[in-house]
């Protein structure tokens, strides 16, 4: 769990707690630190050992003449990697404990996303469908074409 | 001293007695001004035993004619914990640039360093602060800036390519996000990332010429209708922290926000406002708002792919 310390009304500490595990939190920490997106760690603290991921894969055409995007990417992801598909085509894939945290982010590539998954159904179903609020938003008067993949 | 944090000796008692004795050291306390010192320094119940305490002898720090005996003024210690604070801040290598005096510091063990902090919103590539090349182009332009002299800036752009300029300096920033320091310059008026100056020299000193104040940028208006779902109100208030606003409540759940901002930063503006979706909606001014349909007309075609 992490909590904002802004959030927080009133603590003191607790002594004589019976039963408390022996915990290693640095040791958990380290396990943990390189799939972290924003603050968020999932369930990855209570199970370090048995750590699940959301695997998120994200499509972008770059036109060669934007190597800032590129740019922006490479500085602004936390972890993960990124590949070139082609000649304006790149994947950024990662593997995080709590992928619903990137969607802000991923939505700052907003025009240049051919595509976006996540192994968390919600995450993607999230992304896709304030997609299509934005375009009834913006475009419903000026088109009626979906911009979402048909779903299945 | 002490370790404790709180401790008698920095309450505003001492303090006021030590201003007052800093006077009498000075030859400049009399009895009036010994009565306002404690009036602004000290809670009103002191009026009536400070003055008291020092005139009759009970404290034996003043005389009648507001002497002193004291050989050196007062002067407030720092705490063991405040020194340990001050070590961990000058450890970081963003404050080591401005090469503050550590004397005082040197026996003293950190707070903490600076490896124990995460930035977890950070950037991947911050100024390398630890290069010698990059620390004397950093204190080159401090210098310019105490001078006020001419820059001359050799510099490389994103695309790799090299030029020259020569610019006054008008202040650096520091972006904790991009863990970055620009420096502003005017004449021209330029935003310049230090991390992309390959070197610098002070040309001249051009007192006379220099610039009181940086020209008036242009200023647009952005007006946004928000709906406070997933805690948006709270994270546009943070987000746009830095950006002069106004926010209106509308109803339960929905704001307006009229965001004021230079027309350099529309760009990264759009992004952020995307990075809402659905949960921020611009509603002027119509450049804005084509702004935002043409990048969704071509995030259409792209899912036609």
């Amino acid at each position: 769990m992490s909590i904002r310390l802004d959030n927080i009304i009133n603590l003191r500490p607790q002594k004589d707690i019976k039963n408390l595990p022996s915990v290693n939190f640095q040791e958990k920490w380290r396990k943990l630190e390189s799939h972290i997106w924003g603050v968020s760690l999932g369930k990855g603290m209570s199970r370090p050992d048995n750590m699940t991921f959301e695997h998120v894969e994200l499509i972008l055409h770059v036109n060669e003449n934007e190597p800032f995007i590129l740019s922006r990417l490479q500085r602004e992801k936390r972890n993960g990697h990124i590949m070139q598909l082609n000649e304006n085509t790149w994947i950024f894939t990662t593997d995080v404990l709590d992928a619903k945290e990137m969607l802000p982010w991923i939505r700052t590539f907003t025009g240049r996303i051919m595509s976006f998954t996540c192994t968390n159904p919600s995450v993607t179903d999230t992304f896709y469908n304030d997609l299509y609020d934005l375009q009834k938003m913006y475009l419903q008067s000026t088109t009626s074409a979906a911009i979402l993949p048909a779903k299945e | 001293m002490t370790t404790e944090l709180f401790h008698e000796v920095y309450g505003s008692y001492f303090q006021a007695v030590a201003f007052i004795l800093k006077e009498a050291s000075q030859g400049t306390l009399t009895k009036e001004n010994l009565t306002r010192i404690v009036t602004e320094k000290a809670f009103s119940e002191s009026f009536l035993s400070i003055p008291e305490a020092l005139m009759n002898q009970t404290w034996p720090l003043i005389d009648n004619c507001c002497q002193t005996p004291l050989e050196h003024s007062p002067a407030m210690p720092l705490t063991t914990l405040q020194k340990r604070w001050l070590k961990s801040l000058l450890l970081d290598p963003r404050v080591a640039l401005f090469q503050p005096d550590i004397s005082g510091l040197e026996d003293v063990e950190p707070l903490f360093t600076p490896d124990m902090i995460v930035y977890f919103d950070q950037y991947g590539d911050g100024d390398p602060y630890e290069s010698a090349a990059y620390q004397e182009i950093f204190r080159t332009i401090l210098s310019a800036l105490h001078e006020k002299c001419f820059l001359k800036i050799h510099l490389e752009n994103i695309y790799h390519v090299s030029h020259t300029v020569i610019c006054h300096p008008s202040h650096l920033e520091y972006s904790m996000k991009d863990n970055k320091f620009r420096l502003k310059t005017v004449a021209p008026d330029m935003t310049i990332n230090l991390a992309r100056i390959t070197a610098c020299e002070v040309t001249a000193s051009q007192k006379n010429i220099f610039p009181k104040k940086a020209p008036e940028k242009q200023r647009k208006r952005l007006v946004l209708d928000l709906i406070d779902q997933r805690n948006a109100l709270e994270r546009a208030m943070l987000h746009f922290s830095h950006l002069e606003k106004e926010t209106q409540r509308l109803d339960d759940m929905h704001y307006q926000i009229v965001i004021y901002y230079d027309a350099a930063d529309e760009t990264e503006l759009l992004i952020r406002v995307f990075s809402f979706g659905p949960l921020i909606r611009v509603t002027a001014p119509d450049e804005f708002v084509k702004l935002m349909i043409d990048r969704l007309k071509a995030q259409m075609d792209l899912a036609h792919l």
